[in-house]
């Protein structure tokens, strides 16, 4: 059985939690509990024609209490980059966050999911910088862990990236 | 003080060799839901946080805070060995909890003040409009 580590990533309150759950167990609630360290759920899924076991670290976002511990980030696979797409500040956290992986980790692959695409109404993340990102090569899916619309293909696309 | 400690900390201890058969184990197993484990057993599937985290030689990985079972976490201490892999598990539940209480209050009142940096940046949005139309129908 093949088996990958995905690491979720974000600064607090970006839906991080809430994805893996939509994912793994098709819920959602709208009450929002920080995650404090880390919880890990396994969700097994067909990438081709292989089974793959996917290990979600479900990290504690980035606040004034935790820093992104790096020894949750040993040997991950890939990582998933959530931002809040009603809050603008969330993406520079994501980037800064991908800073350090670079650092920890090197390139390995990885996706920006800008969540909550739900509240279209309250959307604060400018186009144009995504774009930018877009034109660097980063594969950027809009994802609603309430609806889940984007969700199932973030998950998949991240794992077909870590067979390649 | 150190006996205190781990008494305390509820530890709880396994090792296991590089095809993940239990050659050893001890302590506290049940606090974190690994009561049922016997020596000889392949636990491959009971530790999540070891799958995909590979462990080098002569190499130390600590885990702080990882939910081993239902409303329990545990430090995880991961060392690698001749004899094999030691895994031990220190309770942090109390820490986590007292945690999660400060940070939730913490980012609920970072959430509301963002919501509030928000909102002015509507209203003076609105305001500037009215301002706008205000000013062309006295120009009229």
């Amino acid at each position: 059985m093949i088996k990958k580590k995905i690491c979720m990533l974000g600064i607090f309150a970006v839906g991080k939690t809430s994805l893996v759950q939509r994912f793994v167990k098709s819920i959602f609630s709208e009450k929002y509990l920080t995650t404090v360290g880390v919880k890990i759920d396994k969700k097994t899924l067909n990438v081709g024609n292989q089974v793959v076991d996917l290990m979600l670290w479900d990290l504690h976002g980035e606040d004034e209490f935790q820093k992104l511990q790096i020894s949750y980030l040993r040997g991950a696979s890939g990582y998933l980059l959530v931002a809040d797409g009603t809050r603008a500040s969330t993406l520079d956290g994501a980037l800064r966050l991908k800073e350090t992986v670079d650092k920890a980790l090197g390139k390995i692959p990885f996706l920006l999911l800008v969540n909550k695409v739900d509240l279209l109404d309250e959307w604060e993340v400018d186009e144009g910088r995504l774009a930018r990102l877009l034109e660097e090569d980063w594969t950027i899916l809009k994802t609603s862990a309430k609806t889940g619309q984007g969700v199932e293909e973030a998950f998949l696309a991240l794992a077909t990236k870590t067979m390649e | 003080m150190f006996t205190w400690n781990v008494e305390r900390r509820e530890l709880a201890f396994c090792l296991i060799d590089k095809n993940h058969r239990l050659i050893d184990l001890g302590g506290s197993l049940g606090t974190y839901g690994l009561g049922d484990l016997r020596e000889g057993q392949d636990v491959e599937n009971r530790f999540s946080f070891l799958e995909g985290n590979p462990v080098g030689d002569k190499d130390t990985v600590i885990l702080p805070r990882v939910i081993v079972t239902s409303g329990v976490y545990a430090d995880v201490h991961i060392i690698s060995e001749e004899a094999g892999l030691w895994i031990v598990l220190l309770d942090a539940t109390a820490e986590a909890e007292q945690l999660q209480l400060m940070q939730q209050r913490g980012n609920e009142t970072n959430l509301l003040r963002e919501r509030i940096v928000q909102l002015n940046a509507q209203l003076e949005a609105a305001q500037r409009t009215i301002a706008q139309l205000r000013d062309e129908l006295n120009t009229r």
